[in-house]
Formats: structure tokens, sequence, C-alpha cells
């Protein structure tokens, strides 16, 4: 009997098997790349305020910041809810995914905007606005993530083998869940970016003097500079499509019957 | 003119490399030929290329025709193969269009037959076709969409819609592949039946080990793209010892596992028991759904029991703590049917082992356990560098192999195996069924062996106990079962394993679905109203021989369903 050639793909670690299934996904590697130039690119432009090219790129990368901020937060929390009542079981299993699930249909940008006052107009209070806000429709993937792990053969197996719960819970089920809950979780990003410039329009979330895609189209539609305007809203609008570009990346990542 | 099938010839191929090489066969009108390879031997490749349907940049030389008419002449195969004869593909799903109803779909085919397009006799027609295949209720699931049907079901409405248009030749890709053994013979002697009184010529392929030659008049055999033939059965190593001495080690008595649903409890395994001495073997045997999955792991504590008791060594292994049961896992350990799952994806083979000594073999210092790691892939027919591997790098027999190792590595003295074949075929399967057993005789291991495949358990099991819908129903010796089997169950099974008669009607049922009354009295020819209303309990019929029917003794056929 042999054994597969170590070149074999499926050999390789699982982080290069993911990388490679990222890449083949054209629209992901455009995506990340301009993502990337994105970021190159408001390091190496002038500090223009008037320029209607140079100020959404510049701004952009504060926006896709505080997004980033915000989302990761969100996931997080929506993660350990996860996970926690994936765990549990029960009635809390049914009361935090069903709570979440209904909460999740209420008006999100408002709601991160009602938050904010509540929390503070400024960007730590609107940050932790949107990440309760994005964390809510999150909650439901992370809960099935966790739940097919631990309905999964390794976990049996593993049980079948001595090695105690803990163990299988950090060593297992944690690591094969990180993957799968990012591609789940990935989604609150642009859902995070659009909540931001939504709030920032509305004048929430300004640091100093520096501004965010939200507050520049905010300040153009009261001046009434149209270029200015659609200028940012077209930055805005190709991060999202670059964001939704790698959220497609990654979920070619995770093999098709994993998928969340 | 010749009637029915001829081929001559005929070469499929790639590029510069043939897929299949100039084989030639014929099948006669009514006649039935079942055309037998492992995976990758071109089984597939050849019947499409027969139904004009060979694969993108794939060409097709040779001759084949039906009735004297050319299928494919030579070079490029033809854009419209032509009425007359159609190909059942592999999978039931892809014969049937989803977003359609039954109905819809026969209506079709009946008119591509020339049945007409009256309603009526349309949908009369096609539920007469539904239950020639075997479905109950035909009528009334025409109204139904292939993606409400049970797998059962989907493959009765795939193999009678393939029949509507009355084609003079079948091509059947793997019929019935996935199902079990009992249904999937029933269904392909109701096809053959089908064949020879219509007079229409069928060529049905698929693996050695499917159990297609129970419908077959002649059987061919393709091996690398050539017609070959037939292969000299491998020796087989002895299954069961002698009957072990001594008083049994493993005990399980009235064991019963049930799931809370809302605010009842689900019932899937009640009554079973046997006892096991030290080296004996024990093979459990049923359909999917009978139970004998949830039974193995209900032994090992890794489904948690309602009711009943397992004793291993004197200790009650459902009434001892997590940590003394962890402790006993290193006496007992399980294979899994599938081999890749029971891997965690991100670890190594070596990892997986060393984590299994490390919480079961806390007396091996953690610096030999490399050296134990070793050795047990070594005895499994596994080269040591399968330790730097993860599980996606190992094929399925390795992966069975693997698994093997990881049960074997804390030198268990039990080994519960949960249909650790189900993912593998042809010569992996009887490759890795001999090691499994030359392992059990030299280790001396208590062996539970769970399948579906009548065969397999005669071979391994010195007892056999039959599952159906989650209890018990025949208990007897490997050696009296074959020649005096009691249970119309029991016998069934027997048949679809020696591809013969009589075959169980219908599809298994699920132990959840069980109202009441025996569970097999809806696909018996025994079964009477008395059947409906009590569950009939074990009783013994012969030495060690125990059954569970209240009319094992009746003759076949005289049973009335009521």
């Amino acid at each position: 009997m042999s054994v597969a050639s170590p070149d074999a793909p499926a050999s390789l670690s699982p982080v290069r098997v993911a990388w490679r299934r990222f890449s083949s996904e054209r629209p992901a590697a455009v995506g990340l790349l301009a993502v990337l130039g994105l970021l190159v690119a408001s390091l190496l432009l002038p500090d223009d305020h008037h320029s209607p090219v140079v100020t959404p790129l510049v701004t952009a990368p504060l926006s896709l910041a505080a997004a980033f901020a915000a989302a990761l937060m969100g996931i997080l929390v929506a993660s350990a809810i996860g996970v926690l009542a994936a765990g549990a079981g029960g009635w809390f299993e049914r009361a935090a995914t069903g709570l979440a699930g209904r909460l999740s249909i209420l008006p999100l940008p408002l709601v991160a905007v009602a938050g904010a006052v509540a929390f503070g107009r400024d960007l730590p209070g609107l940050l932790i606005a949107i990440a309760a806000v994005v964390a809510l429709p999150a909650v439901g993937p992370a809960h099935a993530v966790m739940r097919g792990l631990m309905r999964r053969e390794l976990v049996t197996a593993a049980h079948a083998a001595g090695v105690p719960p803990r163990r299988i819970l950090w060593r297992h089920l944690l690591p094969n869940a990180a993957a799968r809950l990012a591609v789940a979780g990935w989604p609150a990003l642009p859902r995070a970016l659009v909540i931001e410039c939504f709030a920032g329009f509305l004048g929430f979330g300004a640091v100093g003097g520096a501004g965010t895609l939200g507050t520049v189209m905010g300040n153009a539609a009261a001046h009434g500079d149209p270029v200015m305007l659609a200028s940012a809203a077209a930055v805005l609008g190709g991060l999202l499509l670059a964001l939704h570009s790698i959220g497609r990346g990654l979920l070619a990542t995770v093999a098709e019957e994993e998928r969340p | 003119m010749t009637a029915g099938l001829t081929v001559t010839g005929l070469t499929v191929g790639c590029g510069t490399r043939a897929l299949v090489d100039r084989v030639g066969l014929e099948v006669a009108p009514g006649e039935v030929v079942a055309l037998l390879g492992p995976a990758g031997s071109g089984k597939s490749l050849l019947l499409r290329a027969l139904a004009g349907l060979p694969p993108p940049g794939v060409w097709v030389e040779g001759a084949a025709a039906l009735d004297g008419r050319a299928l494919t002449g030579g070079g490029e195969a033809p854009e419209n193969p032509g009425p007359g004869f159609v190909l059942i593909p592999e999978r039931a799903s892809a014969a049937l269009v989803q977003h359609r109803s039954l109905a819809d779909l026969f209506a079709e085919a009946l008119a591509i037959g020339g049945h007409g397009t009256t309603i009526v006799p349309v949908l009369q027609q096609a539920a007469s076709l539904l239950e020639r295949m075997g479905m109950t209720g035909a009528s009334r699931r025409l109204a139904l969409h292939p993606s409400d049907l049970s797998d059962g079901a989907l493959w009765r409405a795939a193999l009678a819609l393939a029949l509507a248009a009355g084609p003079r030749l079948v091509l059947a890709d793997a019929p019935a592949d996935g199902l079990d053994p009992s249904v999937r013979a029933a269904m392909l002697d109701r096809l053959a039946v089908w064949a020879r009184e219509t007079g229409a010529a069928l060529l049905i392929a698929g693996r050695p080990d499917a159990g297609l030659d129970v419908a077959a008049c002649r059987v061919l055999h393709l091996e690398h793209g050539r017609l070959v033939p037939e292969p000299q059965p491998r020796p087989r190593p002895v299954a069961a010892d002698a009957a072990p001495a001594g008083p049994p080690v493993l005990s399980v008595r009235d064991l019963a596992v049930s799931f809370p649903v809302g605010p009842t409890r689900m019932t899937v395994l009640e009554g079973a028991g046997f006892e096991l001495a030290e080296g004996d073997t024990l093979a459990l045997l049923g359909e999917s759904g009978s139970g004998k999955s949830i039974f193995a792991r209900a032994l090992l504590r890794l489904v948690p029991a309602s009711a009943g008791q397992v004793t291993w060594r004197g200790r009650d292994l459902l009434s001892c703590d997590d940590a003394t049961m962890r402790g006993l896992r290193r006496e007992m350990q399980m294979l899994f049917p599938d081999a890749r799952s029971a891997f965690d994806p991100l670890r190594t083979i070596g990892d997986h082992i060393a984590e299994s000594l490390a919480a079961l073999r806390p007396d091996i210092p953690k610096a030999e356990r490399s050296t134990f790691v070793t050795n047990v892939l070594r005895k499994v027919g596994l080269p040591s560098s399968v330790a730097d591997c993860r599980i996606g790098a190992l094929t399925a027999a390795e992966a069975a192999r693997a698994a093997l190792a990881r049960a074997l590595a804390p030198e268990p003295r039990l080994l519960v195996c949960d249909e650790p074949l189900s993912r593998l075929d042809g010569d992996d399967r009887a490759a890795f069924l001999d090691r499994l057993l030359e392992l059990r005789r030299d280790e001396h291991l208590t062996l539970v062996y769970a399948t579906q495949d009548a065969d397999q358990a005669l071979r391994v099991g010195r007892r056999v106990l039959v599952m159906m819908t989650g209890r018990p129903v025949e208990l007897a010796p490997a050696g009296t079962l074959p020649r005096d089997a009691h249970h119309p169950y029991t016998r069934a099974m027997l048949a679809a394993a020696r591809a013969s008669g009589p075959f169980l009607d219908g599809d298994p049922v699920p132990a959840v679905l069980v109202r009441g009354g025996c569970g097999l009295r809806a696909r018996c020819a025994k079964a009477r109203p008395f059947c409906a209303s009590s569950v009939p309990t074990l009783e013994p019929v012969g030495p060690g021989h125990r059954v569970s029917c209240h009319y094992w003794d009746l003759p076949d056929g005289h049973g009335d369903p009521g």
C-alpha cells in the first residue's frame, strides 16, 4: 500500500491549503489586492482635505479600521454566545439563539445610531454600538458552526480514545471552529462598515479633525458638494465589493461540506 | 440483423490513452448482464459511450448496435442517441428533475414511449410502474417531488421512470447504490424480472461487491478498461476460532436508548442483550435504522443508555463515573464507519495516536510514545511516515488502517466495530477485513462487529445477533444461521448476501416509526393481524438459537396482513 505523495495538496498544512483555495478565487484575490492597494495609497497620498479624489481615499482606511474593530468585537461576542449556547444546550440555547434571531430583524443602522446616543457620540461609543448590533445576526451562524462540529464523528472518536472533554474543546473543537467562525462572521465587516458610514453621515463618530467616509459624505451633502459626495460613495461601494469578494474567497477556504 | 445489444471493439480514450480498450460484448433481448469492476475500471465510461454521452474530451471508437441499429459507429458519438434505450445514472437524484412532480416526469416519459398524454391512463400507468418497482402507495406519491422521497423511494422512482418509455435496452450504472443490501437485491430482482418479461436487454454495471449478480444471467469482469476472466477468489483467513471457554467478560442486558423529543422520549433501541467470553466474536446484523450502530455505541457509553446493564469484567459501565469510564476505555476501543471523519483534519495521525496513548496509557513515558506509534502503524500495515500525515493526505484504505492503529494503540481487550468497511470497496475491503481478523486472532481480542452485510457477519462473528427496528430478532451461532435461520428478516438478509430470493419488499422502517407490534409486518410474507398488536419476544428455538417472531414456524407465504 502506498501512502499519498507528500506533494499532494492534501498533505500540505491546513493553512497552505486554505491559502491555495483562497487565491484560486480570482475575485477574492482581486478584492484583497484592492483593499491592500487602498491602504498603501492612503499612506502615500498627501492629506488634501479639498480634493474629491484624495479625501475619500485617505479617509477610507479609518472607516475600514473602525468597522474592523467593531466587527471583530461583534464576532467575538457572537462566537462566545454561540459556543456557550451549543455547549449548554436546553433553555439557554433556545433563549440565546431565539433572542438574537428576533433582534437581528430590527433596522440595525438605526439601532446602532440609537446605541451611539446612549454610549456617546464619539468613535468608541459608536464602535460599541456597532459591535452590539453586528453581533446579533452572527450568533445564529456561530451557534450552527459549533453545533455542527460537536456532532462530528471526530468528537465521538476522541471520547472513545479517552481524551478528556476539556482537551477535546481546546485541541479539536475550537481550532476547527476558528476558520468556520471567521467565515460565518465575515459579513459582519461590510455590515459594520455600512453602519459606521451611515452614523458618520449623521455626524456620529468623528475623531478630532479626522473624518471617516461617512463624515466626508455628510459634510459634502451639507456643503452642497456633489462631486465629493459621489466620489466618497464610489469608494465606499468599491470597498464593500472588495470585502464581499474576500468573503467569497474565505468561504472557498472551507471544504464545501463543512461550510457554515 | 442481430437482436439485442452488440458491442464490437469499443475503445474509449482521452488523448493518446485508452480508458476502455477493445471491449466486445452482447446482451440478448430479455437477458440481464452484470458488468463488474473496481472503481476506475471504466464501467461508467463504457455505459456513457454506449449511450452516446461520453464526457467532454473523450473519443470513442468501435461499433455498438441495438437490434442492428448503430448506437455508435466510431469517430464522434452521435448527437442524438435516438429512442429505444435508456441510461440510468449512478445517482438516482440525477435521473429525476427535482422541481417537477413524479406525475409530470412520468407524463413526459410515457408520451415519449407513445403511451399518449391523456391524464388518467398516464397516472394509472405511472402508478403501475412504481408498484412494479416495489413502491407502496404509488398513486398517492405521484404528486410528490423527488426531493420529498427517501433514498429507497427515489431509486424506485428513477428505475420506474427509466422503464416508462418502454426501452429495448437499459444501461444501469450502479443501480440502487447506497441502499441496504436487502433492499437493493429486491429492487434489482424486480428490474431483472421486468427485463425478462418485456424482452429488454439489461446491462448493469457496478463494483464486484455490490451484489449485482443477484439479478444477472451472466457476469462480465472489467479491469483497467479490459474485459478479463473471472478473478480467482482470494484465500480467506479463518475468522472465528473454537468457542472460547470461560465466563463472559462482556454482559449486556435489556439495553435501551431513547432521546428526548419535546415532552416525550423517542426510543431507538430496547431489549438488546448478549454475553461474550474473552476472545469471543459477535456480529450485529441489520439494515439501516435497525439500531445496530446505536447499540454498538451504547456499549461503550458513547451515547447515553436509558435503561439496562452493560457489564465489562464485572464492572457496570452505565453506573461508573466519567473518570472511571475514561480509564476503562483503555480496555475497549471502537472503529467508526467513516475513518476520515473520525480524525481531526488539523492534526497528524501520529498526534492522534499519541494523544490516545497519553490519555489511556500514562505508564508509557512521553519519550517512548513515538516508538509505540511507529510500531502500531506497522502492525496494521502502514509505513511509519503515515504518522506525519494528516487524514486528508490518506486514501480511504489508509485512513481505515490508521483508525485501526489508533484503536489498537492502547492495547484494548474489546474492539467494537461499527461498519468499518462501509467506505471501502473491492480489494481494499477484503484486505482490511483480513488484517482485522488476523489481528483479532493474534491479540485474542473480544470483538463486536456491526454490519448490514450478512456475508460479513457470518464470516466475522462466531454468533450473529440480528437487529431490526431497534430490537434483537434472532440470535444464533454463525454456523447454523445460513441453513436454519427462522426469522423472515434474517432469511431475507441472508438471501440478499447469497444473491437468491426470497427478498423483502419495501424500505427499512426506522425504530421511531414503529407504533407497536412487529416492525416487519408491512414487509413480511408471514404477517397476520396479530403482528400489529403484540411485539414478539426472543424465544429459544434451539441450542444457542433464539427468535423473536410470532409465526417463525409458519411456512413462507402463509401470511395474511389483514
